[in-house]
């Protein structure tokens, strides 16, 4: 069994917010001083649903990122977390890229690893959080989709995934080849072990570039960004006070239900 | 001249980040400073599980085959979270069972530490609190097969978890030159003779007094030669001093970080603080020095790393660092105000370890005359 990881190099959502600032004008994130980007959080739950697959049927795992040259950074990531192999298609403005551009460099590269039985995605990446590119993918390459898997396994020739909905989940049967984008509830990722991180400094990252894998890079974006701008948040902070702890409760609540908030 | 860090550095601080996350909030800090053993079984097992423990020990032994500067990234994050666990004493003293212990020696140490199951300490400094090979009075006589050690340790880290000691004793006395005479022994904790008192430290962080009272060592648990204990302690205090170094300036990235945050988000005269000229100057000041001292930090690892000669320039690493996470811990006192002075607020914590850190493995004053006496004077 081949399956694919899609994962992408995001700005480190871990930074402090006074770091974080965009060009209203550029309708771009100015990326932070010093910090070096991370795996995007979901993603990084992908390559967990794959892994999981790999211990329990010894898969062949492949991490694929779409980006600039620093973006090997999470490929070795996914390297150190225990997966076999990497390939990065190099482009330098892929920041530039819609969904749907996105989605058409990895189609072409996913084709070009070929013989794949899954394909697994983030089920969407913790900078734009559009929720698209698995999606699109799937389609373009014809293939089943499933999303926000909270768990994958196997089940006779068959893909068993449970997507989650607003109040429980479903329980999906799903011929292979096939897409899925993996939610956070199917827990914490696996940290790189020592022995995981220095053996991946070994492993040599198949860099690609868009010509390589044929693709054909849109002019236009199939997308339009209209604004970009950082919501101005107003905290007010209201002080309960009472003679006891329950009565300070009992008030809190009130005033939550007024608010509608319960 | 590449300055960056390697993407295996970045992968060892980012995997380092997130456990601290996950597993070691400032709340335990607090709670582990407050009991006397301060150890917490599920998260040494975690780290050894990560291959932490024998990050430095080559695969062979069971370790991960890892270099001592990623080591040095991951003593970084563990002073940033105030990392409390025995790792510090333990990965220490495995560097010179690595360098100068016998192929069974390592064979039967390496691997149990790399997997957790032995924690060391390492009992070197005594009454006089020096670093010096002067400062070694405790004694190992022969008797037999085995050695008999008296003396008293004093300062000594997680001597309370230990399984074993890598105790420095004096086996010889040659008044002209004190590094002569000094000899290694692996010694295991639980030998009758043995006893140890805890000490209060302004940074609760586990240290001990403890008491060698005719213990007796097997000679097979001699690491190195007979009398020639020194250089292989010296090449460790320099080892160690560097990790202390790094430690320090985990801890003064924290505060940077913070400071820098809170000045920004602190509204004060209805402008945020960090717009007043001062916690400007303060603030800059710190960025600068600390970024100064991490660098000169990082070139003294390297040269540790590389093997060489390394004397002065670590010892010019530690003393800026002691001095510089000293100063500007205080200052970070001064920016966070009245808060910052609470037991509640982290600061605190930081604050005591800077006082704490800069006294071991050679304080500021110490390390100036060993730079004094490397440029000749």
């Amino acid at each position: 069994m081949n399956i694919i990881v899609c994962i992408k190099q995001v700005p480190d959502p871990e930074i402090p917010p006074v770091k974080f600032q965009i060009d209203p004008e550029g309708k771009k994130v100015i990326p932070p001083d010093g910090v070096t980007p991370v795996i995007s959080v979901f993603d990084e739950r992908a390559v967990e649903a794959a892994l999981k697959l790999k211990d329990k049927y010894k898969a062949k795992v492949t991490a694929l990122t779409l980006g600039p040259d620093s973006a090997k950074a999470v490929i070795r990531h996914a390297l150190a977390m225990g997966v076999d192999a990497g390939v990065h298609i190099q482009y330098e403005a892929a920041g530039e890229l819609d969904s749907f551009g996105t989605a058409h460099v990895l189609m072409k590269a996913i084709e070009k690893i070929g013989d794949y039985s899954l394909v697994l995605c983030g089920r969407q990446a913790a900078d734009w959080d559009a929720g698209q590119v698995g999606l699109l993918i799937a389609e373009n390459l014809g293939i089943p989709v499933v999303t926000v898997a909270k768990k994958v396994d196997l089940q006779d020739d068959k893909l068993r995934v449970e997507s989650v909905i607003q109040d429980g989940y479903h329980v999906m049967e799903v011929s292979m080849p096939a897409l899925v984008t993996v939610s956070s509830e199917i827990g914490l990722s696996r940290l790189p072990t020592g022995i995981g991180i220095v053996k991946a400094a070994r492993v040599k990252i198949e860099n690609l570039s868009v010509e390589d894998i044929g693709a054909d890079i849109p002019e236009a974006r199939c997308t339009e960004l209209i604004k970009l701008y950082v919501p101005v948040r107003d905290i007010q902070c209201q002080i309960i006070e009472a003679d006891t702890v329950q009565e300070s409760a009992e008030e809190l609540a009130v005033r939550l239900r007024e608010a509608k908030i319960i | 001249m590449d300055l960056n860090f390697t993407e295996t550095q970045d992968i060892v601080r980012t995997t380092a980040r997130e456990f601290m996350a996950r597993y070691y909030p400032k709340s335990l800090v607090r709670e582990l400073e407050e009991e006397p053993i301060g150890f917490r079984e599920d998260i040494w097992k975690e780290a050894a599980n990560l291959g932490w423990l024998g990050w430095v020990i080559p695969e062979e032994y069971g370790g991960v085959g890892g270099d001592f500067l990623e080591l040095i990234v991951l003593l970084e994050e563990m002073g940033k979270a105030c990392f409390m666990l025995p790792f510090f004493s333990t990965v220490i003293c495995s560097l010179p069972i690595l360098a100068a212990g016998t192929k069974e020696q390592k064979e039967e140490l390496l691997p149990k530490i790399a997997q957790g199951e032995m924690i060391f300490s390492l009992a070197f400094t005594e009454p006089s609190a020096t670093y010096e090979a002067a400062g070694i009075e405790t004694k190992a006589v022969a008797d037999g097969n085995d050695y008999v050690i008296n003396g008293t340790k004093l300062f000594i880290h997680d001597a309370q978890v230990a399984h074993s000691f890598l105790c420095a004793a004096r086996t010889e006395t040659d008044k002209a030159n004190p590094e002569n005479g000094i000899t290694l022994f692996v010694v295991d904790a639980k030998s009758p003779g043995i006893k140890i008192t805890p000490l209060e430290a302004i940074a609760d962080d586990k240290q001990t007094e403890v008491i060698f009272k005719d213990v007796k060592v097997s000679k097979d648990a001699m690491i190195g030669e007979i009398n020639q204990g020194f250089p292989i302690i010296k090449r460790l205090l320099e080892q160690a001093a560097v990790a202390k170094c790094a430690e320090m300036m985990g801890g003064a990235d924290w505060m940077v970080e913070n400071c820098v945050a809170y000045a920004i988000e602190r509204v004060q005269y209805g402008k945020p603080i960090g717009s007043y000229g001062i916690i400007q100057s303060y603030l800059s000041e710190m960025w600068a020095e600390v970024g100064i001292a991490k660098r000169l930090m990082y070139y003294a690892a390297w040269l540790v790393a590389q093997g060489g000669p390394c004397a002065k320039e670590v010892a010019m690493a530690k003393s800026l660092a002691s001095e510089v996470y000293r100063s500007q811990t205080r200052m970070g006192v001064q920016i966070f105000g009245g808060i910052g002075t609470t037991r509640e607020h982290d600061m605190g914590l930081y604050y005591r370890r800077a006082r704490q850190a800069a006294l071991l493995f050679g304080d500021p004053i110490s390390m100036r005359e060993r730079v004094a006496q490397e440029i000749g004077l």
